[in-house]
């Protein structure tokens, strides 16, 4: 933010340091060993007194000129311009603080280079002992260049003492200071083997040729022995955060590590196969391919290394995008394009004009080191394709946390949102919008005067949430459930359970079932409802309820409906459309980006399994129980929450469907947090019931609590506690406020779904209907039974209505205080 | 927008800014003499290629890719220490011009494979071959300078900076400062008098009077030329730091006083065909130079930023590593140098 970005886009993402320093540190290193073989093979060729073999040092050292010190040189050059150019904070920052280390390895680099040319130019003109010692010059130069430069190479990653001392030698001799010279002197002895079979293979001498081939061959497979345990070491000597980075968290270490597992054994075979079966026959393709496998082998390494590093281009100082890290507690709340330095006047506040261009702007500036568009390095076009812009803003605004491998974003909400369109448009695909339900129409069932019997049904759940994927992923239990009461009218009426049958008929599939009775009340089994029709999406689908007579007669009727809905919005995040074209339902690729996600973070194989031939899909209740793992509703809720922070309503909605709240809190204006509580203090609340777990405390440390200090609020376990209405509805009245988040009931009897009246006998849904969906509610479906009983919607029993179940009109509000009876 | 707004915040430095100045001054001059002898030279061999080659361009030919190595090697400390020493500046620069900047150096590896395939196939190639070649060499060469040239004075001009929020895509070069041709000039001119000193010295050496005959004609001539462009330089300059040389600032007008008396005394040293009296005034001369350079850039500077503000933390031991590194570094180069010259002589 200091520093102008060098606007790029395919070749963005760092494109140009990564290709020119994999290049240019692969010939360095080879320029090390490479010397080393030069000196030694010369002394060979002298000992034993081999023409040949000194022949081909001789040209061997003209190739290693031209290779070494022509591109070696340049190259070198050319990785400190482009660091300069892609990351010039953190480049400023090692020049500073090493300014004498850089200057010293150019006191090196200048003896190594005056060596070479005295030791390629004087072959023929120069004594044997004296050219010796100046290849010795050479290859002591060049080792000191590289233990000089491997001090600053390994602060970037493992700064140490360095971040808090300040000090020149703490950050050079650094805790991967010794392994990681070890590892890369050995690479050179490897490297020079490698290189030297190119040039073997221009022998023309068989003899010669066989052993040359064979000396290479101890030089490769000497070096890749002793730079494997020199890993190991390395990766044993990375400080704990950035071993989990290099080990855990970063995605694409898999990726190179296999690269690194398959190159190894084949650098193996081959230099073995070189050495033994073909030092005749070598030939310079075969030599190359060698070569290039080792390129991979060596490529992987620095890939894998580079993981541990991030979000940082210097650990701990200095983030990817150039931000210092010191710098960001000033940034925070603040707007990143008032702050940064170079950003156009006209983008420093956002509008709907400029918009995406501020995006565009914001992209170059915290996106753009890591990710190119449309280009070979860190895509962010595929990597961001499966996010709708809501998503993409949620994923932004968690990286950093859960995403220890990205920088955090920084500027205010209208920026990431900008920052989001803008990601958005890069990408070809667009969403489809669902259209909205299309429910058929209905009637409530007919009001028979003077009736002997009132039912009373309503469903368990305000909605049934069904989030599958047929084999693939099971997030909620299936089918939903029907209570009903039968009341036979009088005074007083009476809770009827026996001699009585109720059946309910779910009206779109024509089927019947039973229900069962309960403590005072009748409850069905679980109906497979779904929201799917011809006519399009019907969340509200229609349910007839019977009361049947021990002859067989029907003694009452009621029309409810059954809420389900299969409009998870996982999408915005994972991907996928619907698997019912335009109506709803969790699709195949969304479900999969599931199981990739949780493969990835929690060393699992869900993909594999339910890819294999007698693969079953996933259920994730089965492990989130709140036993072994954290309880389903707890692990989601915590999760998502570090991605939508300060989000208010709309982070529900993110997830939840729409027709989630339908009852009068909606019709008041009330959402989801009035009860709920904000995203982040309802995970909060739910996380602290399981605090104890491990994922708990890392989830609870990465969200902030909403106008309430931790401390303060009350631990909650999901679909056991929920909030209770009696918090704003004090006694029974009209309510006192309108947040009802942090007092829970204490166990399931106190749920607003299992309790009754003082009396103990008419459930609180009997009157109400269910939650979410409490009478009078918006959607007229909702409110049929009120409709049949009453003529209008709104609460059984209330405004005069006690004849519903009372043969007279009541004085006394028997079920509880109020109910319009109380002046 | 004001320009000053956007120049990056300071970081500390470890010592006294005037340890890196210094050897900023002392390692750029090498540079600068090394780099005067690669591109004088090319200039040379591709004259004289045009009447089809000479003995002094087959010489030169094989000179000149060891020559374009210690350049680059010799680049690397003056642009380190700029660096170091005006980094919020430089950083930016380079950004503003990223894509020039960045071909520059595929464009030297070019140039530098270039010369050695023209050395080495001097005999096999065709005479037009050969001739593409050093022009491509040459005009590589070229385009680096004036890369250098553009980002050394990109740097000093926050004003020119603000382009870049119409082009943020490292496309700018500083071509609005009417001190950038001549600057570059002066330098390019320059190349062609040391390339012309070293065919002279290396006459000198081989006792050969062609060389010191053709090498003293392009020195003399183009320092004469160069003058001029000198003159143009100055003339091009802003006004208010262009005085600095004119009296305001005593060092620095003595210097130019010192230029011009040492640019009188290396045409007469030219001409006489004096070539150790010419070397040794060229090398005052570019320290001479390369201090005015220097002295310039502090005034360009001068309303944004002072070396005295960069916070110094005073850790010493690194510049100790540096100058004991730099001792072994002489010892062992001399020992060296020494057995090639003992191989030389046998």
């Amino acid at each position: 933010m200091e520093y102008p970005i060098w606007h790029l886009t395919t070749f963005g993402g760092g494109f140009w340091i990564a290709f020119i320093a994999t290049i240019h540190v692969f010939v360095a290193q080879f320029a090390v060993g490479g010397g080393l073989f030069l000196v030694l093979t010369e002394q060979m060729a002298y000992r034993t007194g081999s023409d040949e073999l000194l022949g081909y040092v001789k040209k061997h050292s003209k190739f290693f000129l031209l290779l070494s010190m022509v591109f070696g040189g340049v190259s070198g050059v050319a990785l400190w311009f482009s660091m300069a150019l892609l990351s010039p904070q953190g480049a400023l920052i090692l020049v500073r603080e090493f300014l004498f280390a850089w200057a010293t390895e150019w006191v090196w680099f200048v003896g190594e280079i005056i060596a070479l040319l005295i030791y390629f130019y004087y072959w023929d003109k120069m004594n044997r002992a004296d050219h010796i010692k100046i290849g010795w010059f050479y290859f002591i130069f060049a080792w000191l260049s590289l233990f000089t430069i491997n001090g600053v190479v390994g602060f970037m990653l493992t700064p140490g003492d360095w971040l808090e001392t300040h000090n020149f030698w703490d950050g050079i001799f650094n805790p991967t200071f010794w392994p990681q010279l070890a590892f890369r002197s050995f690479l050179c002895v490897m490297l020079a083997g490698l290189f030297g079979f190119v040039t073997a293979s221009w022998l023309k001498d068989d003899a010669v040729r066989c052993k040359m081939v064979r000396l290479c061959s101890i030089w490769t497979l000497l070096g890749l022995i002793l730079v494997i345990p020199c890993g190991y070491w390395y990766l044993m000597a990375l400080p704990p955060e950035q071993a989990t980075m290099v080990l855990e968290k970063s995605h694409r270490v898999s990726y190179y590590l296999k690269i690194f597992q398959i190159t190894a054994p084949i650098i193996l075979v081959g230099g073995l196969l070189m050495a033994i079966c073909q030092p005749r026959k070598i030939k310079f393709p075969s030599a190359i391919i060698l070569l290039l496998v080792a390129l991979m082998f060596y490529g992987s390494f620095e890939f894998i290394r580079e993981a541990g590093r991030k979000p940082y281009v210097l650990w701990g100082v200095v983030y990817s995008n150039s931000v210092k890290v010191d710098r960001v507690p000033s940034l925070e709340g603040k707007s990143f394009l008032q702050e940064a330095k170079w950003v156009p006047d006209n983008l420093r506040k956002i509008t709907d004009e400029n918009q995406i261009e501020a995006g565009a702007w914001l992209y170059q500036m915290q996106c753009a080191p890591c990710h190119a568009i449309n280009g070979p390095m860190n895509d962010i076009v595929p990597r961001t394709a499966k996010y709708s812009v809501a998503g993409l803003d949620a994923f932004i605004s968690g990286m950093g946390k859960l995403s220890k491998y990205m920088s955090p974003f920084l500027g205010l909400p209208d920026e990431r949102m900008a920052l989001a369109a803008y990601i958005d448009g890069l990408i070809p695909q667009e969403k489809v919008a669902l259209a909205a339900p299309n429910e058929a129409e209905a009637t409530p069932a007919p009001f028979v005067k003077d009736q002997k019997y009132t039912l009373m049904a309503w469903p368990l759940e305000g909605l049934c949430l069904i989030v599958q994927s047929e084999g693939r992923v099971e997030l909620s239990e299936s089918g939903s459930i029907v209570r009903a009461q039968l009341l036979l009218r009088g005074d007083p009426p009476e809770v009827v359970t026996d001699e009585v049958k109720i059946v309910c008929e779910l009206k779109s599939i024509n089927q019947t079932y039973d229900m069962e009775v309960k403590d005072g009340f009748f409850e069905s089994s679980a109906i497979n409802a779904l929201p799917y029709s011809d006519e399009g999406y019907q969340p509200l689908p229609l349910v007839e309820v019977s009361a049947v007579g021990s002859f067989g007669e029907i003694l009452a009727t009621t029309t409810i409906v059954l809420p389900v809905s299969t409009r998870a919005t996982c999408n915005n995040c994972h991907g996928g459309e619907w698997v019912v074209k335009g109506q709803g339902g969790l699709a195949t690729q969304t479900a999969d980006d599931f199981l990739k996600i949780h493969d990835r973070d929690n060393h699992t194989d869900f993909v594999e399994q339910v890819n294999s031939e007698d693969g079953y899909a996933v259920d994730c209740l089965s492990c989130h129980d709140g036993d072994t793992q954290l309880e389903l509703s707890i692990a989601l809720h915590g999760f998502h929450a570090v991605y939508l922070a300060e989000k208010d309503n709309a982070a529900c909605t993110m997830c939840h469907p729409q027709e989630s709240l339908r009852g009068l809190h909606k019709d008041v204006g009330m959402e989801c947090v009035n009860c709920h509580g904000p995203m982040e203090n309802h995970a909060l609340a739910l996380l602290k019931s399981e605090k104890d777990k491990p994922a708990a405390k890392e989830l609870m440390s990465l969200i902030m609590p909403v106008d309430i200090d931790v401390a303060d609020i009350n631990p909650r376990k999901p679909w056991i506690q929920e909030p209770d209405c009696l918090t704003c509805h004090v006694d029974f009245g009209g309510p006192e406020t309108d947040s009802a988040f942090n007092e829970w009931n204490k166990d399931k009897s106190e749920l607003f779904r299992n309790r009754k009246d003082e009396m103990d006998a008419v459930m609180c849904a009997a009157c109400h209907n269910a939650p979410h969906a409490i009478f009078p509610a918006v959607d007229e479906r909702d409110n049929l039974r009120a409709l049949q009983y009453m003529g209008e919607a709104k609460p059984m029993g209330t405004g005069g209505t006690c004849t519903v179940c009372h043969e007279d009109d009541m004085g006394y509000a028997a079920h509880h205080p109020g109910m319009g009876l109380e002046e | 927008m004001v320009p000053s707004s956007l120049i990056p915040a300071i970081h500390t430095i470890a010592v006294e800014p005037i340890w890196p100045i210094t050897l900023l001054i002392a390692t750029f001059a090498i540079h600068l003499l090394l780099m005067n002898i690669a591109l004088g030279g090319t200039v040379i061999v591709a004259w004289h290629s045009l009447s089809g080659g000479s003995k002094i361009s087959r010489d030169l030919s094989g000179k000149l890719p060891t020559i374009l190595a210690l350049v680059i090697n010799a680049g690397v400390p003056p642009l380190l220490f700029v660096k170091a020493v005006y980094a919020q500046f430089n950083y930016t620069s380079s950004v503003l011009m990223a894509v020039f900047w960045l071909a520059a150096i595929g464009a030297l590896l070019i140039g530098y494979y270039g010369l050695y395939y023209h050395y080495y196939r001097y005999e096999s190639l065709k005479d037009g071959g050969r001739k593409g070649l050093i022009f491509m060499v040459l005009c590589i060469l070229l385009y680096v300078g004036f890369m250098l040239s553009n980002n050394m004075t990109l740097m000093l001009n926050p004003d020119h900076w603000v382009e870049y929020f119409q082009n943020p895509n490292g496309l700018i070069l500083n071509l609005n400062d009417s001190a950038l041709i001549p600057r570059y000039l002066h330098f390019m001119v320059s190349a062609l008098a040391v390339g012309g000193l070293f065919v002279a010295i290396l006459g000198k050496m081989k006792s050969d009077q062609d060389y010191i005959e053709t090498g003293s004609k392009w020195f003399v001539r183009t320092t004469i030329v160069n003058v001029g462009v000198g003159l143009w330089f100055l003339m091009a300059l802003p006004r208010d730091i262009m005085i600095i040389f004119m009296g305001r600032d005593m060092f620095a007008t003595v210097l130019f006083g010192i230029g011009m008396v040492g640019t009188l005394g290396l045409i007469h040293a030219g001409m006489k065909r004096h070539v150790v009296l010419s070397l040794v005034i060229t090398v005052i001369m570019v320290y001479v130079m390369v201090i005015m350079r220097h002295l310039l850039r502090k005034a360009y500077l001068a309303p944004y930023f002072k070396v005295e503000d960069i916070p110094v933390t005073g850790q010493y031991s690194p510049l100790y590593l540096f100058l004991i590194s730099l001792v072994i570094g002489i010892v062992g180069i001399g020992y060296m140098l020494k057995l090639m010259f003992k191989a030389g002589r046998s």
